[in-house]
C-alpha cells in the first residue's frame, strides 16, 4: 500500500459525514479488504497525523448503539486536502493508463 | 505563501497544544481504542495490533520527537550528574575558575586602571580635535573656546576640561589640578558627594577663589571628612574655599586622577602671569568636549566650529597650524576606551585579554579531559545501551546533553565567583573601598556564552570519541592532557615572569639621593624663546632657587630621574642607551661618583660619560676612556665613567646609560635639580613664590613623589598579574588531580590484583606516573617552548619593563610552582591507590 492512501481512504470516507473509529475501519474494510486487513489500529496513528494537520476534528459523543465513541469530522482545510489529493490521483492514474493503452 | 505559512503556524500550536494534554490525549486515545476493540469480534480482535505501541506511535505524531527527547537527555543527564557527585562538582569547580576568575579580573583591571565615565548620557558627548597636515591635537586655547561657546548655534553645550603644571594644597605637593568650564558640571550632570560643584557664579567676575576635591583626593588625605567643605585651604599659597567634594564615580572626561578641581581661569593662581582668558592663545591646552543639538547633523557641527576656528586663526595666527579644521568623536569609556584612545590598541589590554583567553582554554581542555576519562569509566554503560539499539548519533547527543548541563552549572558557578573573587582582588589591591564594582552585564553574558559554546567544543570530540571507540586509553586524551599542561605552564611561567619583574621593578636599587630632590620645570621650550635669553633666564633662576633656605646645590639636566621623561638612543648590538643631557655639577649634587676619569669640563661639547654597565656592555675589553663613540648624531669622546644611576632600569632592567654635556640649543628644555638639607617639601613651599618674584611660571615637584607613584602603580599590576597565576595554579592543580584520580578509579581493580599479588607501592606509584608522564612533560616543554618565544614578543608589547634577554629567576620560579603543583596533584589521588584493599576490590566485580 503506498504511503499516504490510508490518509486519503479516511479522508474519503469522512467524506459522507462524521464517523467514529470502529465506523472508519468498517467502512474502509467494506471498500477495499486489505488496506487495514493486517492492522485495524494503525487507523489510529493515521488518524492523529490527519489531526495534526487540522484535516479533521475529533469529539466525543455517544453512537447509535449507545456507546461513548469519538466521531472525527472533515473539516474546510481537510475537503480541500481531499480534492487536492484526488485530483493528484486521479491525474497519475490517468497517466499510467494512457501509458498502458498505448503500450 | 501567505496561507502556508498560516497552515504551519496553526499546525505548531495544534501540536504545542497536544504536547501540553499529553496525558489527556493519550488516555482518551487509549479509552477509544479500548472501545474499538470492544466492538471487534472476539475473534477479529488479534486483528487490532498492539495498543500501547500504536499509542507510542501516535504520541510521536502529536509532538516533536527532538523535543521529546531532549526532555528524555535532560532528565538522564541529570540523573548521571546526580549519581557522580565528584565529578559534577570537579568539573564545575574548573568551569567556574575558568570564567569566574577570568571575569573577576577583567572587572578589576577595568574598574581600576582604566575608569568608567559616570555621566548623564555619555554615549552623546564628543570629543573635539583640530585636525591639520602635520596631524591631530586635542588642545584648544582657552580663547578660542570662549569663542566657540558664545558663538556657536549647533551643540546643546559645550565644556572644557584641561590641567596644568602639578600644584601644592597646603603642604601636600606634587598634586594634580583640572580646569573645567563654568557649565561643566552642570552639563555633564554630575552630583557632587558632598556640598556643591563649581556653577556659573564662580566664574563671574569678582567672584571668590573656589575649588572642589577630587574624591580619591579627599578621601586619602582629608580621611574623608565632610567637615572640609566650607574650609579655606591654600593651592600654591592662595586662599581658595572647597565648596563640594566629586562623587567616586567620576574623574573626568580624560581621567587623570586629578586632586583638585578649580575653575577655568584658577590658571591665573596656578601660573601666575597667564593671560586673561579671552586673550589667551598661546597655550593649547584645554579639552573640548560638547554635545548636539537635537537634529543637528556631526558634520554640521563640526563645519560651524571650523568655520569659527578659521575666522580666530586669521586674527591670532600664531595659535593655530594651517587650514585647520575641527573634528568630532565620541568618546569611550572603561577598556574600549582606552582601546579606542591607545592607536593600535593599548598592549596592556591585549596581553590581559590573551591570558584570559588562556585561562578559559586551559579550563575548557581541563574538562574535555574530564568528560573523556569519565566517558571511558562508563564505557560498560555504553556498551550496554548500543547493544540494546541505541544509535551513535543519539549517544554522542545524549553525551552532549550531559556537557551542556555542566557548562550551564560552572557558567552561573562562575559568575557567582567571579562576583566574590573579584571583591577579593579589590580589598587585596586597593586600600579604598569606595570603587564600586559594577557587573557588566554584556561581559557576563558573553562570558556565559563562550562558556556554552567552548565546552560544547571540547565535549564534542570526547563524546564521539567514547561512542567510538572500544579502547581504553585514546590518542584524543593525550592530546587534551599535553594541551592543558602546556597552556598551564605556559601562565604559570608568564605571570611568574612578568611578577618577578614586578617585583624587582617595586623595589629599585637608586644610587642617587632622590629622597632630597626637587625637581623644578621652567618650560621655557614652549616660549620659543632665542637661546640667550634662555640662558640669561635660567641663570636668574637657579641663583635665587640656590640661595633658598636648606637648598645646597643646583643643577641641569634635561631627564630629571625618575620623571617619566626618557630619550633613549637603539645603537645596533646594544641594549637601549638611556641619554640624559646634563650640566657638569649634576653628578656632584646627585652623588653619583664618577669611578674613572673626569667630570665634564666648562663649554666641553664632545664629551660623553658612560655609566659603569655601559663601560661593560660597549668595551667589553678593556678601557673605554678616550674612546670615540657616536652617539645622538655627534662623534664624541668617552671621558668619564660614572655609576649606574638605577633610574633607567626601573622601565628598562636591561638598559644603560649615557650622560652628554647641555649644549645651547637643549637649554630651554632643561630642568632644574634642587638638593636640599633637611625636608625638601618644605623647599618646594618657596619655589612657585621665588620664581614668581622673577616673574617666572614653574612647577615643581619632589623626586621622591614621583618613584612613590611609579611604584605604586607597579604594585597594583604585579598583584593583577600574580592572581591571574594563581588561577592558572589552580586550573593546573584540578586537572592534574582529576586525572591521576579517573586513572585510579579506572584501574582500580586492577591495581588490586597487582597489590593482592604483591606489588610493592614505588611499583604502583610508578604505574600511576607513567601512565600520565608522557603527555605531561611534552606539555611542559611546549609551555617553557611558548614561555620563550612569547618573552620575545613581549617586548613589543610594554606591559612591563623590558627585558631584552630571558628573566631566568622568573622562569625558573615559573617552572618549580609548575613542578610542585604537578607532583601535589598526583601525590594525594597516587597515596589512595596505595590503600586499594584488594579483597574489596575484587568482591566489589
Amino acid at each position: 500500500m503506498p504511503k499516504g492512501t490510508l490518509s486519503l481512504l479516511i479522508l474519503r470516507v469522512l467524506q459522507r459525514g462524521p464517523l467514529h473509529g470502529y465506523a472508519i475501519a468498517q467502512r474502509i474494510g467494506q471498500l477495499s479488504g486489505d488496506v487495514l486487513a493486517a492492522e485495524e489500529g494503525s487507523l489510529y496513528p493515521a488518524l492523529q497525523r490527519i489531526l495534526v494537520e487540522g484535516w479533521v476534528v475529533a469529539e466525543w459523543g455517544t453512537s447509535e448503539s449507545g456507546r461513548h465513541v469519538r466521531f472525527y469530522k472533515l473539516t474546510s482545510d481537510g475537503k480541500a486536502q481531499l480534492k487536492r489529493e484526488m485530483d493528484e490521483y486521479e491525474r497519475t492514474t490517468g497517466a499510467i493508463q494512457a501509458i498502458l493503452r498505448l503500450a | 505563501m501567505m496561507s502556508r505559512l498560516l497552515r504551519f503556524i496553526r499546525k505548531t500550536c495544534r501540536k504545542l497544544l497536544f504536547t501540553l494534554h499529553k496525558e489527556r490525549m493519550l488516555s482518551d486515545l487509549a479509552e477509544e481504542m479500548e472501545m474499538h476493540r470492544s466492538m471487534m469480534t472476539p475473534d477479529a480482535r488479534s486483528r487490532f495490533g498492539n495498543a500501547f505501541l500504536l499509542q507510542e506511535q501516535s504520541s510521536e505524531i502529536w509532538s516533536w520527537i527532538w523535543l521529546q527527547q531532549l526532555q528524555q537527555d535532560l532528565a538522564y543527564g541529570v540523573r548521571s550528574l546526580r549519581n557522580a557527585p565528584a565529578f559534577t562538582l570537579g568539573a564545575t569547580v574548573v568551569l567556574s575558575l575558568g570564567i569566574g576568575a577570568n571575569l573577576a579580573e577583567f572587572q578589576v583591571f577595568d574598574a581600576v586602571l582604566f575608569h568608567r565615565l559616570n555621566i548623564r548620557d555619555a554615549s552623546s558627548v564628543l570629543l573635539m580635535s583640530r585636525v591639520a597636515k602635520q596631524g591631530e591635537r586635542f588642545g584648544f586655547p582657552p580663547a578660542a573656546i570662549q569663542t566657540y561657546t558664545a558663538e556657536n548655534s549647533s551643540f546643546a553645550w559645550l565644556v572644557s576640561e584641561g590641567t596644568t603644571s602639578d600644584v601644592t594644597i597646603d603642604t601636600d605637593t606634587g598634586l594634580r589640578p583640572a580646569l573645567v568650564s563654568a557649565n561643566y558640571f552642570t552639563s555633564l550632570g554630575i552630583i557632587p558627594s558632598w556640598g556643591r560643584l563649581l556653577d556659573a557664579r564662580d566664574f563671574l567676575p569678582g567672584a571668590s577663589a573656589v575649588a572642589v576635591l577630587g574624591y580619591e583626593y579627599w578621601s586619602v588625605h582629608y580621611a574623608a571628612d565632610p567637615h572640609v567643605v566650607g574650609r579655606t585651604v591654600h593651592v600654591n599659597n592662595h586662599p581658595v574655599e572647597i565648596v563640594g567634594v566629586l562623587p567616586y564615580t567620576f574623574d573626568g572626561l580624560e581621567p587623570r586622577r586629578s586632586a583638585i578641581w578649580l575653575p577655568l581661569a584658577a590658571r591665573a593662581i596656578i601660573l601666575p602671569g597667564s593671560p586673561p582668558l579671552q586673550q589667551d592663545f598661546t597655550r593649547a591646552s584645554e579639552g573640548l568636549f560638547g554635545k548636539l543639538k537635537l537634529g543637528v547633523s556631526k558634520a554640521a557641527g563640526e563645519a560651524e566650529l571650523t568655520s569659527l576656528t578659521q575666522g580666530l586663526a586669521r586674527l591670532q595666527p600664531q595659535g593655530f597650524r594651517k587650514d585647520e579644521r575641527i573634528q568630532t568623536k565620541p568618546i569611550q569609556e572603561g577598556v574600549q576606551g582606552v582601546l579606542h584612545r591607545a592607536k593600535g590598541g593599548n598592549p596592556a589590554v591585549f596581553v590581559l585579554i590573551t591570558m584570559m583567553l588562556l585561562v578559559l582554554f586551559s579550563a575548557c581542555a581541563n574538562l574535555g579531559n574530564m568528560l573523556l576519562a569519565r566517558g571511558f569509566s562508563r564505557q560498560r554503560e555504553i556498551t550496554v545501551r548500543k547493544a540494546i539499539g541505541a544509535s551513535g548519533q543519539r549517544l554522542v547527543r545524549q553525551l552532549m546533553t550531559e556537557s551542556l548541563l555542566l557548562s550551564i552549572l560552572g557558567a552561573v558557578a562562575g559568575l557567582g565567583v567571579g562576583a566574590v573573587s573579584a571583591r577579593f582582588f579589590m580589598n587585596a589591591m586597593v586600600a579604598r573601598r569606595d570603587i564600586h564594582l559594577t557587573i557588566g552585564w554584556p561581559i557576563c553574558l558573553a562570558g556565559f556564552f563562550l562558556i556554552l559554546l567552548s565546552t560544547l567544543a571540547f565535549g564534542f570530540p570526547a563524546a564521539l570519541q567514547i561512542v567510538r571507540s572500544n579502547q581504553r586509553r585514546s590518542s584524543l586524551q593525550q592530546v587534551l592532557v599535553g594541551l592543558q599542561v602546556s597552556v598551564s605552564c605556559l601562565l604559570l611561567i608568564a605571570s611568574a615572569v612578568l611578577v618577578h619583574t614586578g617585583v624587582l621593578s617595586a623595589s629599585p636599587n637608586l644610587a642617587f639621593d632622590y629622597k632630597n630632590m626637587v625637581v623644578i620645570y621652567p618650560q621655557f621650550y614652549s616660549q620659543n624663546l632665542p637661546e640667550p635669553i634662555v640662558r640669561q633666564r635660567l641663570d636668574a633662576l637657579t641663583t635665587r632657587f640656590s640661595g633658598l633656605p636648606g637648598v645646597d646645590g643646583v643643577t641641569l639636566a634635561v631627564v630629571p630621574p625618575l620623571s617619566g621623561r626618557a630619550a633613549f638612543d637603539n645603537l645596533p648590538g646594544l641594549p637601549h642607551i638611556y641619554r640624559n643631557t646634563v650640566s657638569p655639577s649634576y653628578f656632584t649634587e646627585m652623588k653619583l661618583a664618577v669611578v674613572q676619569g673626569r667630570n665634564f669640563l666648562p663649554a666641553e661639547q664632545e664629551g660623553v660619560i658612560v655609566s659603569e654597565s655601559a663601560a661593560r656592555a660597549v668595551w667589553p675589553n678593556g678601557s673605554p676612556l678616550g674612546k670615540a663613540w657616536k652617539l645622538a648624531g655627534v662623534q664624541r669622546y668617552v671621558v668619564g665613567i660614572v655609576k649606574d644611576s638605577g633610574a633607567n632600569l626601573l622601565a628598562d632592567p636591561e638598559s644603560i646609560e649615557a650622560y652628554v654635556p647641555i649644549a645651547g640649543a637643549q637649554l630651554d628644555r632643561s630642568s632644574v635639580i634642587l638638593h636640599v638639607v633637611g625636608e625638601p617639601s618644605s623647599v618646594l613651599r618657596l619655589v612657585a613664590g621665588a620664581a614668581a618674584s622673577l616673574n617666572e611660571t614653574v612647577s615643581a615637584s619632589l623626586m621622591r613623589t614621583s618613584r612613590d607613584n611609579y611604584l605604586k602603580s607597579m604594585e597594583k599590576l604585579t598583584i593583577l598579574l600574580g592572581g591571574i597565576g594563581l588561577i592558572a595554579t589552580s586550573l593546573a592543580a584540578v586537572g592534574m588531580f582529576a586525572l591521576v584520580a579517573f586513572t585510579v578509579a579506572q584501574r582500580k581493580r586492577e591495581l588490586g590484583i597487582r597489590i593482592a599479588i604483591g606489588a610493592q607501592p614505588p611499583h604502583i606509584l610508578r604505574i600511576l606516573l607513567t601512565e600520565n608522564a608522557k603527555p605531561m612533560m611534552i606539555g611542559a616543554m611546549a609551555g617553557s617552548a611558548l614561555a620563550v618565544a612569547l618573552s620575545r614578543v613581549e617586548h613589543s608589547l610594554v606591559i612591563l619593563p623590558r627585558h631584552e634577554t630571558i628573566d631566568f629567576p622568573g622562569f625558573v620560579l615559573g617552572i618549580a610552582c609548575f613542578a610542585l603543583v604537578a607532583v601535589l596533584a598526583t601525590l594525594s589521588p597516587a597515596l589512595q591507590a596505595l590503600r586499594i584493599d584488594p579483597s574489596q576490590t575484587l568482591r566489589e566485580e
